[in-house]
């Protein structure tokens, strides 16, 4: 083949401009910033969107994993204080069929006690989270339970209304209910009408009554108590170990993610020198051929 | 026979006069060793021109020259491809973490935050900023491609001008030639001339030329004969509604453009990626707005709230209702209940509902996140495929051209040599007249003393 001067030169050129386009892109590499372009690599970009996207929703859920947790223990902490109370109370009613607690000085002293008990109840039922009431179901701001007035046996009337189950994703699709709507706690005995009435039946001389029937009334509304805790302690494990999972989830996501975005700055770093030294060797290679021609040899 | 003296001189004359010419001939090479577009000359020692002088040749091969144009145009085509959608791809920017997409994900993401909070303020300031957002970035990717569409109806308008420019030329070239060659002239460089046009409009419209005897070409763009003799075409462009500036033919029977090269490539790229994908954005935006509307919106049978937004007319008149504050925001269907944040959750898994029909697959509906990623995807292959093309066309393109190079280009190298050669011959024709010369002298002067 014939090789003109136009030739060379021209080919000197494209190869130089090709060899500082690998360098340009190299240099991206090192940066991180491979996947600037959708056509860089379509395939990869639209794996880094899913990733990405993924990644937004484990953080979601994490935090919502976090908002759970600080719920769960809020609404554990009440119903503790709520069941040590109710012990206590149970402790009381057995004292109270004691012979030596028969005269109507230690009765009433009791009934008081059984009042007392009551009172610090009705305060944790109406426990407030972050100005929210923790077991008011969906209505929030509103008072969940007031002792219901004029009341013979003096209960609880849950006002809230609301069975509404606040729930936090705490991985993608699944969720856990945080709360424990009001009407669940009194379920399966209004313990508060029970200490009412304890009260009630000691100043009227039916001591026999609160050992008996109402003991047994406390202790069912007291297990109940005692079965919703245990669920939510359930659920908190269940919140822990999820974001645990979240965690490592999160770990993997972003590493995949630096490595589909040219994270990999060992082998990155070294494309780089590679394509630079390869560009310098062509600029030297071509400082060197081009100005000679028969002209430096012959017209002199 | 032997050859008089005179003869001899005459011939010596002669190859000095010839080694003269062909020294102004190599310099004329030399002159344009740099410039691409000249054919080089050599002697032709078996033609010989009217006026006596020795016959020059211009190295030119008609089937390369077609080769080169050929490809000329499909490099045109898919370059334009190329630059249209590497700015498509500007537009949408980093697809992982800006653009429509992330400000997608963070809207829905701000749902699900309100509907795990209802009762937080913030969470529905959120909410509307998301929202603001997610339009916004609607707005700015359409108002951007409507503009890249209206750069390309630009570039047709300028370039049907080079097209009718070119055309005028070769006519005129044409015209000048032919009389130049019925006069038996030397006309290499208008020749080099029409070439360099033949070339542009090879590069813009796929146009291919036959020369005719008389030194004309012909020349057709597509299915069309644009040049032929006295027949000359215009190009304009008609504005087709909706789509832009459309090239299309003035005096032939048929108007509709069937090139190729630059022109067609804008044509082609606008029509089948740019107006596509401003219309699925459209569509993505709008169906969007349209179903948290259903669920947030003043037509909805659970509780009525205000529309979340307000759409209109246009392709993307989306925005956050403007008279839509954060009380208004409506997390739950009931209105008594701050903790109820049903509305919000239901409208935060729209973002998996499928929703939109699929750009790649008729028929299947997606949810707006694959949606959207799959128009990326789209875009990137689409473009991927634009580089590829470009860079195949420009490798093919390079080597034709190596090759006319290296059929017509300039070698310094050679023309020195030549000119070595040359020079030899001056001089040892003039030294075959000193000898004639001397012979003559003693012929003259010393016979008969």
């Amino acid at each position: 083949m014939r090789i003109t001067t136009g030739m060379m030169m021209n080919a000197a050129l494209n190869d130089l401009s090709g060899l500082r386009e690998k360098y340009a892109k190299a240099q991206a590499l090192v940066n991180g910033k491979a996947l600037e372009r959708p056509s860089e690599d379509p395939q990869r970009v639209v794996e880094a969107m899913d990733l990405s996207e993924a990644k937004m929703r484990l953080e979601r859920s994490q935090r919502s994993g976090e908002d759970a947790t600080q719920w769960l223990s809020a609404s554990e902490n009440s119903l503790t204080a709520m069941i040590e109370e109710l012990q206590n109370a149970r402790e009381t009613a057995v004292q109270a069929g004691s012979p030596t607690n028969k005269d109507p000085g230690a009765q009433e002293s009791l009934a008081k006690t059984f009042l007392a008990i009551r009172d610090a109840v009705v305060r944790e039922l109406n426990t407030q989270h972050r100005d929210q009431y923790l077991f008011a179901g969906w209505k929030t701001d509103v008072k969940p339970f007031d002792l219901t007035p004029g009341d013979p046996n003096g209960g609880v009337t849950y006002t809230a209304d609301s069975d509404g189950e606040s729930t936090r994703d705490i991985a993608p699709g699944l969720a856990v209910t945080v709360n424990v709507p009001g009407r669940q706690l009194t379920a399966k005995g209004d313990f508060i009408s029970t200490l009412s009435r304890m009260a009630d039946d000691l100043r009227n001389g039916r001591s026999d009554a609160v050992t008996t029937d109402r003991l047994n009334e406390l202790s069912a509304g007291l297990n109940n108590l005692i079965d919703i805790r245990s669920d939510l302690g359930i659920r908190q494990q269940q919140v822990a170990m999820y974001g645990n999972l979240a965690r490592d989830n999160l770990f993997n996501l972003e590493q995949r993610l630096t490595t589909i975005s040219g994270g990999d700055l060992e082998s990155s770093v070294l494309q780089m020198t590679q394509a630079q030294a390869n560009y310098q060797a062509a600029l030297s290679a071509f400082s060197k051929s081009m100005p000679t021609s028969l002209l430096d040899y012959m017209m002199r | 026979m032997i050859s008089s003296l005179t003869s001899v001189l005459n011939s010596a004359i002669r190859s000095m006069q010839t080694a003269q010419y062909a020294l102004g001939m190599h310099s004329e090479n030399i002159a344009h060793a740099n410039d691409q577009t000249y054919t080089r000359k050599t002697m032709d020692p078996q033609a010989m021109t009217n006026t006596g002088g020795p016959g020059v040749l211009r190295l030119r091969d008609a089937f390369i020259d077609d080769q080169y144009r050929l490809s000329a145009a499909s490099q045109g085509d898919a370059g334009m491809h190329k630059d249209v959608m590497s700015r498509v791809e500007e537009i949408f920017g980093d697809p992982v973490n800006g653009g429509v997409g992330s400000t997608l994900n963070q809207f829905f993401d701000a749902w699900k935050g309100l509907a795990e909070n209802p009762a937080d303020g913030v969470a529905r300031l959120q909410v509307l900023s998301a929202g603001r957002a997610f339009t916004q970035q609607v707005k700015s990717a359409y108002t951007q491609l409507q503009d890249v569409a209206d750069k390309v109806g630009e570039q047709i308008v300028a370039k049907v001008d080079r097209v009718n420019t070119d055309i005028a030329q070769i006519a005129d070239l044409n015209k000048q030639i032919a009389q130049l060659s019925r006069n038996n002239l030397s006309d290499g460089n208008l020749r080099d001339q029409r070439d360099i046009l033949l070339d542009d409009l090879a590069k813009l419209t796929g146009a291919s030329s036959t020369e005719q005897p008389d030194g004309t070409v012909r020349v057709a763009v597509g299915t069309t004969p644009v040049l032929d003799g006295p027949l000359q075409l215009k190009l304009t462009t008609e504005d087709a509604v909706g789509v832009g500036p459309t090239p299309s033919w003035v005096g032939f029977v048929t108007s509709t453009y069937t090139g190729g090269g630059d022109l067609a490539g804008l044509v082609d790229v606008r029509k089948n990626d740019v107006l596509p994908i401003m219309g699925d954005i459209a569509t993505l935006a709008k169906k969007v707005a349209q179903q948290v509307n259903a669920l947030h919106g003043a037509g909805t049978a659970q509780g009525a709230a205000t529309d979340f937004f307000s759409i209109g007319g246009g392709a993307v008149d989306i925005e956050v209702n403007r008279t839509l504050t954060a009380d208004a925001v409506l997390p739950g269907f009931d209105p008594t209940a701050p903790a109820d944040g049903e509305r919000a959750r239901q409208i935060a898994a729209l973002a998996d509902s499928q929703m939109i029909p699929s750009v790649l697959i008729s028929g299947e509906l997606q949810s707006p996140k694959v949606f959207y990623r799959n128009l990326i995807g789209l875009i990137g292959n689409r473009a991927q495929e634009a580089n590829q093309a470009t860079d195949i066309a420009k490798v093919h393109t390079d080597s034709v051209d190596r090759q006319r190079q290296s059929e017509w280009g300039v070698s310094l190298d050679e023309e020195v040599a030549n000119l070595m050669v040359q020079q030899k011959a001056f001089a040892a024709a003039a030294r075959v007249i000193n000898a004639t010369d001397q012979m003559l002298d003693y012929l003259i002067n010393r016979t008969g003393q």
